[in-house]
């Protein structure tokens, strides 16, 4: 065996040792690279595609991505790993939360105004800098000490009972949207004649249809889309609310819940959280991470952009709840609101000060809205919640 | 490694390009990995930005036929692979009542004459491995990709009365969506991936020069200027690269070769990028003639 040989043996079993911390880097980010994807990048490598960095960053890429976002994010992972290595400890330290899969993944280079960064962001500014690094885990009571006083406003509202109650109606409510049908079939015992069936069966009894087989349309069931307003006017609503979402997203079959305030965030996550009051708190702190004036408009332009696309697809129905009390452009508002109608089969805003006496929607936001909102109902409490099952049903 | 696919990526570029399809810089090493490790692609992209085409091109370069699987919802088991010709099956039985060997009838009516082959059974029976499209896998539901899942990984399908069709030759499999709904982990797990961007400026050029031969090299690349600042543009439906060349052939039929002497021709076919009222009132003349104004 010449050196030469034994040189290029060396440096094949570096790359492949490199290779595999590689892998073990990127479901560090959250990719889902299994075995089979081990095994086929040492093939791709065994077949040349480690010839030059070019070549095997392509490779990398195509057998280890899954979707768009990985797909954005690869690059910067890969460089970060195969050509300066000493970038990877900055690169951890980052934003970027390190943790497998799950919403908290974010585009590595963009740390700031996704989701995961919102809530690092608002995980700081509720806990000291330090603590910061781990921002899905152990939401703070810090946050609630703080507003100590704020709370004590709502605290009839706050009580364990009341708030499991909200998270009850919620379970009601989604029961009450009807279901879709959807264009495929399922046997049933009544229903239109189910040909292919019929005649298979009839083949036993000589060409005969002697049992006729049934079919009928399957049903679906209608999605859930809230969308939850964070800003100062609705904090005293807040828990009960986010109680609320959480009712819906945890037995509705497929339901999502996003908060808004000056910004969009996607917090099913958040609220799937195992414990309620944890799941409350998580979303309270990232409610207060939002700050400054509510831009309904602004947030549904971003639902619209970023979400409407996959949350809307069949039908759906939209819940808004809000108090309509608008900074941004009511014209902006409209445009979206009219864009989310076309894309929802139901339009739903809640108002919970549709309760106090007195009370007219004239809130200029309010206003532009009512025109596109099929179902314009008051939230204010557990009755009018509840009040919204038979209404939504009618819809 | 299925037969017919260049082992070197430059030559597969070489033949895209050859067929037609000017590939982004990562697309031919896709191609060659599906040959490689015999894995379907995904690929992902707005819409327009060509992923069809380059099963198309894909099909074309390997001289074998493209099979297509259009998807959509309610899609199922009869539509995609196979079902029995029940008005010949029941003929058949009528035909044959008199001879009473209820056995034998039953082997000829479920013989293969009575079988009416699908897509994904007519990709599996190909002597010679061919490209299969399965378009916007993202409208079937959910249900139908567990069934995809089945015969990807195995390339088999198993009919009751038949026996098990099992490829003579793996096809070559691409999958194409745009994000109606979300994939499952597992249909993602199974394929390669490259997602397709709106072409680069040059590219875009490339392409115009590529589909239209006649087109002036000039008018080539300004139009993809003009459509490089408009997807720059907020618009509700970006254009893609076939309402491109939709424009591009619409001017040439004009005779329009420079477009800063033609602002107003160039609007009056506006009809072939401009696809929502929105956008429309979003690109009001002035703006138009800025835009045209700033490339030519």
């Amino acid at each position: 065996m010449s050196v030469a040989t034994v040189q290029a043996q060396d440096a094949g079993a570096l790359m492949r040792r490199n290779l595999i911390r590689f892998l073990r880097t990127l479901r560090g980010y959250g990719f889902g690279v299994g075995p089979a994807d081990s095994a086929d990048a040492l093939t791709a490598l065994a077949a040349g595609a480690g010839a030059n960095p070019h070549l095997w960053r392509q490779a990398l890429k195509t057998i280890c991505c899954r979707n768009a976002r990985q797909w954005s994010a690869f690059d910067e992972i890969f460089d970060a790993f195969w050509q300066r290595r000493e970038m990877r400890t900055l690169l951890r330290q980052r934003d970027l939360p390190h943790k497998p899969r799950g919403p908290t993944f974010t585009q590595a280079g963009q740390g700031g105004g996704r989701p995961a960064g919102l809530q690092v962001e608002a995980w700081r500014r509720g806990q000291s800098g330090d603590d910061a690094a781990r921002p899905a885990e152990s939401p703070s009571d810090g946050a609630s000490q703080q507003d100590a006083r704020r709370q004590a406003d709502f605290k009839d509202l706050a009580d364990p009972e009341a708030l499991r109650a909200a998270e009850e109606v919620a379970v009601l409510l989604a029961a009450s949207l009807r279901a879709r049908r959807t264009r495929r079939f399922r046997r049933a015992a009544r229903g239109q004649v189910d040909l292919r069936r019929t005649i298979r069966r009839s083949v036993a009894r000589g060409g005969v249809p002697i049992d006729l087989v049934r079919r009928r349309r399957r049903e679906e069931p209608m999605r859930i889309v809230a969308l939850l307003d964070a800003s100062g006017s609705m904090e005293p609503y807040l828990r009960a609310f986010a109680r609320f979402l959480r009712g819906l997203v945890m037995h509705a079959r497929v339901a999502d819940a996003y908060l808004f305030h000056t910004h969009l965030v996607h917090v099913t996550p958040a609220l799937k959280e195992r414990d309620p009051q944890r799941a409350i708190d998580r979303m309270v702190l990232m409610a207060q991470g939002l700050g400054g004036g509510t831009l309904i408009g602004e947030s549904l332009a971003a639902f619209n952009a970023r979400y409407a696309q996959s949350a809307l697809k069949g039908r759906a129905c939209v819940i808004i709840l809000s108090d309509g009390f608008d900074a941004g452009d009511p014209d902006l508002l409209a445009t979206e609101l009219a864009q989310l109608k076309r894309r929802c089969r139901r339009l739903v805003w809640l108002n919970p000060l549709l309760g106090t006496a007195g009370y007219r929607p004239e809130a200029r936001g309010m206003q532009a809205a009512l025109p596109y909102v099929d179902l314009f109902a008051s939230a204010h409490n557990l009755d009018s919640l509840a009040a919204l099952a038979p209404q939504l049903a009618r819809l | 490694m299925p037969a017919g696919l260049p082992g070197d990526r430059d030559e597969i570029a070489r033949l895209l390009v050859e067929a037609g399809y000017i590939p982004d810089a990562e697309l031919p090493t896709a191609i060659w990995l599906m040959g490689l490790l015999g894995r379907p692609l995904l690929l992902e992209g707005e819409a327009g930005v060509g992923k069809t085409e380059v099963a198309k091109a894909l099909s074309a370069l390997l001289a074998t036929p493209l099979i297509r699987l259009q998807c959509y919802e309610g899609l199922d088991q009869q539509a995609a692979l196979y079902e029995w010709n029940y008005q010949r099956q029941l003929l058949a039985i009528k035909a044959r009542e008199q001879s009473g060997d209820a056995a034998a009838v039953e082997r000829h009516v479920f013989g293969p004459e009575y079988l009416l082959e699908r897509p994904l059974l007519t990709a599996i029976r190909q002597d010679k491995p061919p490209v299969l499209l399965i378009d916007e896998i993202d409208r079937a539901d959910q249900e139908f990709e567990a069934l995809l899942l089945e015969v990807l990984s195995d390339f088999q399908i198993s009919i009751p009365e038949l026996g098990t069709v099992t490829a003579k030759a793996r096809p070559f499999v691409i999958l194409t969506s745009n994000g109606t709904r979300e994939l499952s982990d597992a249909l993602r797990r199974r394929c390669l991936y490259h997602h397709i961007d709106y072409p680069d400026e040059a590219r875009e050029a490339r392409i115009i020069r590529t589909r239209l031969p006649a087109i002036d090299s000039d008018l080539a690349a300004q139009i993809a200027a003009v459509i490089a600042r408009l997807r720059k543009e907020n618009l509700v439906k970006v254009p893609g690269v076939a309402e491109t060349l939709d424009w591009a052939a619409a001017l040439m039929g004009l005779g329009i070769r420079d477009l800063g002497a033609n602002v107003e021709a160039a609007y009056a076919v506006i009809a072939t990028l401009i696809k929502t009222e929105q956008d429309r009132a979003a690109l009001p003349r002035e703006v138009w003639v800025r835009l045209l104004e700033r490339v030519a």
